[in-house]
């Protein structure tokens, strides 16, 4: 028909679904750059071809580790999280808050106690009559008890 | 079968495969390296030792004999087993979650985990990882010295470019005599990157690309490998996580069958890719056409399917822009336009050229619509540029135009006779089979061609006539066949007619005559004679150095008639065979994209077949044939023809004589190009349709076998291309055909409604790896070996067809130089492709012109020099090598270019008779020098293979191994 053309083709005019989303993309540009530098960082690590496949081939990486991983050991280990689950269940935050809280302050005067004297009767008849030293010796001696109670009859 | 005792009890085992593999067939693990189905036993690694009759034999090289005692139970055979994959890991460092390799098909690792091995004993190695090849790289550090790359190097595609040093502390595997691998003789193949069992040997593709963890820097992996050992030497965790990773692989990498969409050998394999980026080409062993086998192009020549200048959208004429539109606003403009076309001067104004790379689904699409919807028999396919004459020289002898049997048949014979073909080249895969039939078995090979390529400087008897006497050398060796009683009396009699009017034709014929007009010695063609009358069994290999001249369909016919004259067609092992240089080009034809035939090679004047069709159809068809596409060219020029639809064809650099073809372009009413890319002839169409690659489809090939081949689609059709046959069906409906949706399964099954030779012809059959050579009966038998019981003719006989050689048509004196043309290994075509792949385009930058050293003496041209070849029909420059693959007054130019070097710039438009086809290898050129500006170097760079040495060996040498002093045999 007519002379060979070499020029790039003059592009369409845009349209459809991409058309109607383009306020709102241009609205939310700089959110959707931090996405999808987000996106490209967690392609470009691997993490969501890891997950994508992990997750695409979730039947075969159960069967492997249910294969792979001894009978006897896997049941020791959900045991022991399953105990350790329902310990922290049954722990009241309210009782838990203050013990917790006085951990640190704990750490840092055994630390500033640290010496390397033996310790002798003397010492320990003075220090209880510190009253913080009597007081949390109390704490002890009451756990103790507890626990006792709680474990009378087991082997 | 024999009878063998199996730890004491009774078994029957076969012999046709080693002792491993039958006992892996009784369910039992025999742990395996080197062992490869398609490579034997290379005996390199002990892994697969068992006790036979009492002694430790490595399993793979026994085989089963009658009343053998064979245990696999006694713990030495287990520690010997052991031991031997101790050692191998001894040279491979084991960390799997990093490699590449980890995709659940590791020799090593699994065989090692089999075993329950927790533990490695792995020694660094002095050597550094080779990555300077742009296709795979080499890592000693990784290599388990088990030979497989060598052997299939050496002894599968036989390019004999490495082997494995035995002597070397430690051993590794070497290039040419120690070369670096982008610096060697090595093709590219990339069978060693396929057959390694680990990650030694790996496609640069997937490399750092395949695992989640195999892309962190080296530095790193070290680090990484160094903790997990010092955190703990038990390789327990190790097999865990990477078990893990490469399940989680499965999930991103897609593996899909295919078939290469390249050459005609129709090698198939898998193609394994992560959304569209393709990691790498994996043929399987029970690939049929090729094995494990690969050329450069079919293993790593896909960066095309990815490449930015794709077409995506359609493209409109306007003025002097396309401008893109819409698939709607497309098809709508090429529906009016053809059908003003057909309304105003009639169905047969329109012409369609239907694509050879298109599938044999879309090709019965295409014909369909030229017929039914436009009319028309104006349909024909690029078989019209090359294999057209081949076909008429068997119809004419035998009455299928087709080959006679298969690769496996011309790996088995005594002697393959190759005539105008550079195999090694054109159809690297199919070369390969026939190199090492005369490597390993002595399989005699004669090359009929002007230049001494590899071929010819592997053959037993190298004949290089005078461009366009073949036809005269053929008739000269039937005379001398004939005059000795070679002939083979009993064939000729039972099974052929009219041997006595060839007997007077060839009479004359004598070795003497035959010398004076082909050059070729007398001596040399009685000895040509006499190498055919000693085979038992011979295949006759021709190409387009046959049937690209004026008498092509008489020397397709000499060529046939020669194999019945020595009863070589009908048996394994025999028969003449057409190597079609294009991945569909056997199907497209096949499916019918003929003008003078329906599917199935049906004539149109068949009035049954003519009648069957028009009842599927129920449309009338008309009963004269259509034009060939060299004549839709000539019927634009003198008005006949108006509107012309091209699919997949760069008609204007594939025509002789380019500058008819673009007058052509110029004066049609209306041209529509359906692409991959805006090629040279897109870039001359009112609408250009976005077409897809065949990575992109689903639907079958057809190989120059005859054998159908199923592919599937490993990703969608890139932007908004679609494949042929949805367009073809899409422009049919906008003509109110009222076609269903496109639909690849209903259209094959339509197809073996109407075509008897695939009456069994389904997808169900086809499903994988599996593959159909027809004729295939409605009961699915298909047939890899023709003309057993009878020939294609009423009477059952084949035909002895007299030719008659004729001095070529000759141009002026001063055209004092004859013009070969025709492919590089590394390039298809025009380049579209293959110039989107920069590896490639690193080993190939461009085209050239090879010069004899004669002649550049003559001339005083060196490497590198800028000439221009004048022909009659025109001009081009191209850039010189100088090389003795050519001789005396004889060119080759390269075919790959669409500019000022395109060869059909050159070529005339004189046709061989029959068939139109041009007579590109007639060409006749002069040549002018033009200056030389300062140093100028070869346009062959230094990573180019060419003229380097290779270095055969017998294969991996286990011997060597054994001789060292290190060696420590199984169970010692």
């Amino acid at each position: 028909m007519a002379r060979p053309i070499r020029s790039p083709p003059e592009p369409a005019p845009p349209e459809g679904p991409l058309e109607e989303l383009r306020p709102d993309l241009v609205e939310s540009v700089e959110s959707l750059r931090a996405l999808l530098e987000l996106v490209r960082r967690l392609d470009e690590r691997g993490v969501l071809r890891f997950s994508a496949g992990l997750l695409g081939e979730e039947d075969r990486v159960v069967e492997v580790l249910t294969e792979r991983l001894p009978a006897a050991d896997v049941r020791k280990a959900v045991r022991n999280l399953e105990l350790l689950v329902r310990a922290f269940r049954d722990l009241d935050p309210t009782t838990l808050a203050p013990l917790a809280g006085a951990v640190p302050g704990a750490l840092d005067a055994a630390r500033a106690a640290q010496e390397d004297r033996p310790l002798g009767w003397l010492d320990v008849v003075s220090a209880l009559r510190d009253p913080e030293v009597n007081r949390g010796l109390r704490m002890v001696l009451g756990f103790l008890r507890g626990m006792g109670r709680s474990t009378s009859g087991a082997p | 079968m024999v009878h063998v005792l199996l730890d004491g009890m009774p078994r029957e085992l076969a012999t046709d495969r080693p002792l491993l593999e039958s006992l892996r067939h009784e369910g039992l693990s025999i742990p395996s390296l080197c062992y490869h189905p398609k490579l034997g036993p290379l005996r390199t690694c002990d892994a697969c030792v068992v006790l036979v009759d009492g002694k430790l034999q490595r399993s793979c090289a026994v085989v089963p004999a009658d009343g053998m005692r064979v245990e696999v139970r006694p713990p030495l055979v287990a520690a010997a087993q052991r031991g031997a994959v101790e050692h191998a890991l001894e040279n491979h460092e084991l960390a799997c979650t990093l490699c590449d390799r980890n995709n659940g098909d590791c020799e090593l690792h699994n065989t090692a985990l089999a075993l329950g091995i927790r533990h490695q004993a792995y020694r660094a190695k002095p050597y550094p990882l080779d990555d300077s090849s742009p296709f795979y790289v080499y890592n000693p550090a990784q290599c388990i010295q088990c030979g497989r790359c060598v052997e299939a190097c050496q002894n599968v595609v036989v390019n004999e470019v490495i082997h494995m040093d035995w002597s070397l502390d430690p051993p590794r595997v070497v290039w040419d005599s120690g070369r670096s691998i982008d610096d060697s003789s090595c093709v590219s193949c990339g069978t060693c990157s396929t057959v390694c069992p680990v990650d030694a040997m790996m496609e640069r593709s997937i490399r750092g690309r395949a695992g989640h963890f195999s892309g962190i820097s080296a530095a790193a992996r070290q680090r990484l490998v160094g903790w997990t050992k010092e955190a703990s030497p038990d390789l327990g965790p190790l097999w865990l996580t990477s078990e893990v990773e490469a399940a989680a692989r499965r999930g991103s990498i897609r593996r899909t069958k295919t078939v290469c969409t390249f050459c005609g050998v129709g090698c198939s394999f898998e193609v394994w890719t992560r959304g569209r980026e393709v990691l790498k080409v994996a043929p399987r062993p029970e690939s049929p056409a090729n094995g494990i086998a690969t050329c450069v192009k079919g293993k790593f020549g896909y960066d095309f399917v990815n490449s930015p200048r794709r077409l995506v959208r359609p493209l409109l004429r306007e003025g002097d822009r396309f401008r893109e539109v819409s698939w709607e606003v497309a098809l709508a403009e090429v529906a009016r336009r053809l059908g003003e076309v057909r309304a105003q001067h009639g169905p047969d104004a329109v012409g369609v050229i239907a694509t050879c790379t298109g599938t044999n689904e879309e090709a019965f699409v295409t014909q369909k619509f030229a017929r039914q919807v436009l009319g028309t028999h104006n349909v024909d396919n690029c078989a019209r540029y090359c294999q057209a004459p081949a076909t008429t020289g068997l119809f004419r002898t035998v009455g299928v135009g087709a080959d006679a049997g298969t690769m496996a048949d011309i790996e088995s014979a005594d002697l393959v006779l190759t005539v105008g073909s550079n195999t090694a080249e054109a159809h690297p895969v199919l070369a390969g089979r026939v190199k090492r039939a005369q490597k390993l078995r002595g399989q005699q090979l004669i090359v009929v061609d002007p230049r001494r390529h590899e071929m010819a400087a592997r053959a037993d008897l190298f004949l290089s006539p005078r461009a366009g006497t073949d036809l005269a050398l053929l008739n000269g060796v039937a005379h001398v066949v004939l005059a000795r009683g070679w002939e083979d009396a009993a064939f000729i009699a039972d099974r052929t007619v009219g041997v006595d009017a060839f007997r007077a034709a060839v009479a004359s014929w004598t070795p003497e005559r035959t010398e004076a007009v082909t050059g070729i010695p007398a001596a040399d063609i009685v000895r040509c004679a006499e190498i055919l009358h000693a085979a038992r069994s011979a295949c006759a290999l021709w190409a387009m150095g046959v049937t690209q001249h004026q008498n092509g369909s008489d020397t397709s016919t000499a060529i046939c008639n020669l194999l019945l004259l020595t009863g070589n067609f009908g048996r394994p092992g025999t028969g003449g065979y057409p190597l079609r240089g294009h991945c569909n080009v056997q199907g497209v034809s096949d499916f019918g994209c003929l003008p003078g035939f329906l599917p199935g090679y049906q004539r149109v004047d068949d009035d049954a077949a003519r009648a069957r069709v028009e009842a599927e159809w129920g449309a009338p068809l008309p009963r004269t044939k259509g034009l060939t596409s060299t004549e839709m060219v000539d019927a634009i020029l003198d008005g006949r023809l108006h509107a012309l639809y091209v699919i997949g064809e760069d008609k204007l650099l594939a025509d002789a004589d380019e500058a008819k073809v673009r007058r052509a372009f110029e004066s049609v009413d209306f041209l529509v190009v359906q692409e991959l890319f805006l090629t040279r002839t897109a870039e001359c169409a009112d609408v250009v349709l976005p077409a897809a690659a065949s990575l992109e489809k689903d639907g079958t090939f057809t190989s120059t076998e005859r054998r159908i081949q199923r592919l599937y689609p490993a990703f969608p059709p890139l932007g908004e291309a679609k494949s042929d046959g949805e367009i073809v069906t899409a422009i049919a409906n906008a003509m109110g055909a009222g076609w269903p949706e496109y639909d690849p399964g209903r259209v094959l099954d339509e197809a073996a409604r109407v075509t008897p030779i695939f009456a069994g012809v389904s997808r169900e059959r086809l499903e994988g790896f599996a593959s159909l050579l027809w004729p295939v009966g409605a009961d699915g038998t298909d047939t890899p070996v023709l003309h057993e019981t009878s020939f294609a003719f009423p009477d059952g006989r084949a035909r002895f067809f007299p030719v008659e050689w004729r001095p070529p048509e000759e141009d002026a004196p001063e055209f004092d130089l004859t013009l070969d043309n025709g492919r590089l290994l590394e390039h298809f075509h025009w380049g579209n492709l293959t110039y989107e792949d920069r590896a490639i385009a690193h080993k190939v930058p461009g085209t050239f012109v090879e010069v004899s050293p004669e002649l550049a003496t003559e001339r005083g041209l060196v490497d590198g020099d800028s000439v221009r070849l004048i022909s009659p029909t025109g001009a081009a420059r191209a850039r010189v090598v100088v090389t003795d693959r050519v001789r005396g007054r004889t060119l080759f130019l390269t075919l790959h270019d669409r500019g000022e070097a395109a060869v059909n710039r050159l070529t005339s438009d004189r046709r061989d008779g029959p068939t139109t086809t041009p007579d590109y290898k007639g060409t006749r050129v002069r040549l002018e020098r033009l200056g030389r500006a300062g140093p100028v170097a070869s346009p062959l760079p230094r990573a180019n293979p060419r003229g380097k040495p290779r270095v055969p060996v017998s294969g991996a040498d286990v011997e060597q191994k054994w001789a060292r002093p290190d060696y420590r045999a199984p169970g010692a």
